[in-house]
C-alpha cells in the first residue's frame, strides 16, 4: 500500500508495471509484473506437483500429502459434475483451478500483485473454457450440439421468445464467470487496502492515532475472510468450468 | 494412497483377508494390515472359488471403503467454518450480480451489432436490450433453484 502525496491510493496495487518493453508490430508484448507473477504462479504449481510426488511414497510426505488432496479434490468434483466422461478434461480443469488457486492465494501476500483481479486475466480463462465447451459440443454432437438452446417440454409459440433469451444467456457466462472472478478479487483488496488507508491516516492525525489498532483488528479479521474467498472463487471457477463442460458432453438437458 | 494398497489387491489373491471392522479403515496402517494379515487358512483350491472368493472380499472392502467416505463427507460437512457465512452471502450476491448484468450486457451489445449491421436504429437496441434483460432474470431464476436443488440434496444428506 503506497501513500501518495499524504494519501493512501488502494488501487496502486494493481497497477501494471513493464519491466522489459518489448513490441512485435503494433502489438506491445511487454513483461510485466503480471507476466512475471503468472511465471511464478506455474513454477510453484509445477514444483509442488512435480517434486512432491516424486517420491510415491505410500505414507506421503505432508507436500505429497497436499498434492494428493488437491488431485483428490478436484477428481471428485469433476466426477461429482460432469461425470465419468468429465474426466477427460481432468487435466484442464486442474490446471485451471490450482493456477486461479495459488494467484489468489500468492495475491493475499502484501506487496505481492494479484494476477487475478485483472480482468483480461479472468477474461480469457473464461474464454478459454467456452472456446473449448463449444468446440467440443460440436466436436462430439455436430449439430446437435445447438439442442442446448432449445428447452424441452415447451410450445412452439413461446420458443421463439425462449430461444434468443437462452442464446444471449449462453453467450453471458463467459462475462458473468470471468466477472464474479474479477470483482470478488478486486474488492477482497480494495478493502483491505482501504483499511490500510485507515490505519496510515489515523497515525498521522496526532491524538486519533489511539484508534489506529482498530481497523488493524479489521484487517486481522478481514484476512480470514479474503482466504476463504480466494479458496472459495477457486473453488466456483472449477465448479462452474466443470457444469459448463457438462453442457458440451450432454448438450440434451 | 489408500487406493494403491487396495488397487494391489487383487493380485494378492493368496493373502486371506480378515473380516474388516470399520476401526481398520480409519487408518491407513489398518487397511495394509487388514488386507495383509493371514487369517484363516482354509482356502480352496478351486481357482473359480477362489475368484468368488476374492470378488466378496472385494465387494467388503468396497462397501466399507464407501462407509468411510460418507462418515468423512459428514465429518468434513460439520468442520465448515461457521463463521463462513458472511463470505457465503457475499459470493452469492457477486454471483446474482454477475449472472444478471452479465446478460443485460452481452444484449446491449448484440443489439448494437444489429443496429450496425441493418441500420434499424434504434430498434435493435430497444429488442436485445429487452431479451438481455430477460435472460438476466432467466440466468437468476436458474442460480436460485441451483441453490434451493443444492439446500434440498444437502438437508436430506
Amino acid at each position: 500500500m503506497a501513500v501518495e502525496g499524504g494519501k493512501p491510493n488502494p488501487i496502486e496495487q494493481f497497477e501494471l508495471v513493464r519491466f522489459f518493453e518489448h513490441r512485435i508490430g503494433d502489438i506491445e508484448v511487454s513483461f510485466t509484473n503480471a507476466s512475471a507473477y503468472m511465471l511464478l504462479i506455474a513454477l510453484v504449481l509445477v514444483g509442488l506437483m512435480v517434486f512432491a510426488t516424486a517420491g510415491k511414497r505410500v505414507v506421503p510426505t505432508r507436500l505429497q500429502a497436499a498434492a494428493e488432496m488437491l488431485y483428490e479434490f478436484v477428481a471428485g468434483m469433476v466426477r461429482q459434475v460432469a461425470g465419468e466422461e468429465g474426466m477427460r478434461f481432468f487435466p484442464f480443469v486442474f490446471s485451471l483451478f490450482a493456477f486461479v488457486l495459488i494467484a489468489n492465494l500468492i495475491g493475499l501476500f502484501p506487496y505481492t500483485f494479484s494476477v487475478t483481479s485483472q480482468i483480461i486475466v479472468t477474461f480469457s480463462f473464461a474464454m478459454l473454457v467456452m472456446l473449448i465447451v463449444v468446440g467440443y459440443g460440436i466436436y462430439r454432437h455436430g449439430f446437435h450440439f445447438f439442442g442446448l438452446f432449445v428447452p424441452h417440454g415447451v410450445p412452439k409459440p413461446v420458443l421463439v421468445a425462449l430461444v434468443p433469451i437462452e442464446i444471449i444467456s449462453f453467450l453471458s457466462r463467459p462475462i458473468s464467470l470471468s466477472v464474479r472472478l474479477f470483482a470478488n478479487m478486486l474488492a477482497g483488496h480494495i478493502t483491505l487496502a482501504v483499511f490500510g488507508g485507515f490505519v496510515a491516516l489515523l497515525l498521522g492525525a496526532g491524538a486519533w492515532a489511539v484508534l489506529a489498532p482498530v481497523p488493524l483488528l479489521a484487517i486481522t479479521a478481514l484476512y480470514a475472510l479474503e482466504l476463504l474467498v480466494a479458496c472459495l472463487q477457486a473453488f466456483v471457477f472449477a465448479t462452474l468450468t466443470c457444469v459448463y463442460l457438462n453442457d458440451a458432453i450432454h448438450p440434451g438437458h | 494412497m489408500v487406493r494403491a494398497v487396495l488397487d494391489g489387491l487383487p493380485h494378492c489373491g493368496a493373502i486371506r483377508v480378515k473380516p474388516l471392522s470399520l476401526e481398520d479403515l480409519t487408518s491407513p496402517a489398518g487397511i495394509i494390515f487388514a488386507a495383509t494379515a493371514p487369517g484363516s487358512l482354509g482356502m480352496s483350491d478351486d481357482p473359480e472359488k477362489k475368484d468368488a472368493e476374492l470378488q466378496a472380499r472385494l465387494a467388503k472392502l468396497d462397501e466399507a471403503l464407501k462407509a468411510r467416505d460418507a462418515r468423512e463427507a459428514e465429518r468434513a460437512a460439520k468442520v465448515s467454518p461457521q463463521g463462513s457465512a458472511f463470505a457465503k452471502a457475499m459470493s452469492a450476491g457477486l454471483a446474482v450480480f454477475s449472472e444478471f448484468v452479465a446478460a443485460v450486457i452481452v444484449g446491449a451489445g448484440l443489439g448494437w451489432l444489429v443496429d450496425y449491421w441493418t441500420g434499424a436504429k434504434p430498434w435493435g437496441l430497444v429488442v436485445f436490450l429487452g431479451l438481455g434483460a430477460a435472460a438476466g432474470f432467466w440466468n437468476v431464476y436458474r442460480l436460485a433453484m441451483r441453490q434451493a436443488r443444492d439446500d434440498q440434496a444437502k438437508g436430506e444428506g
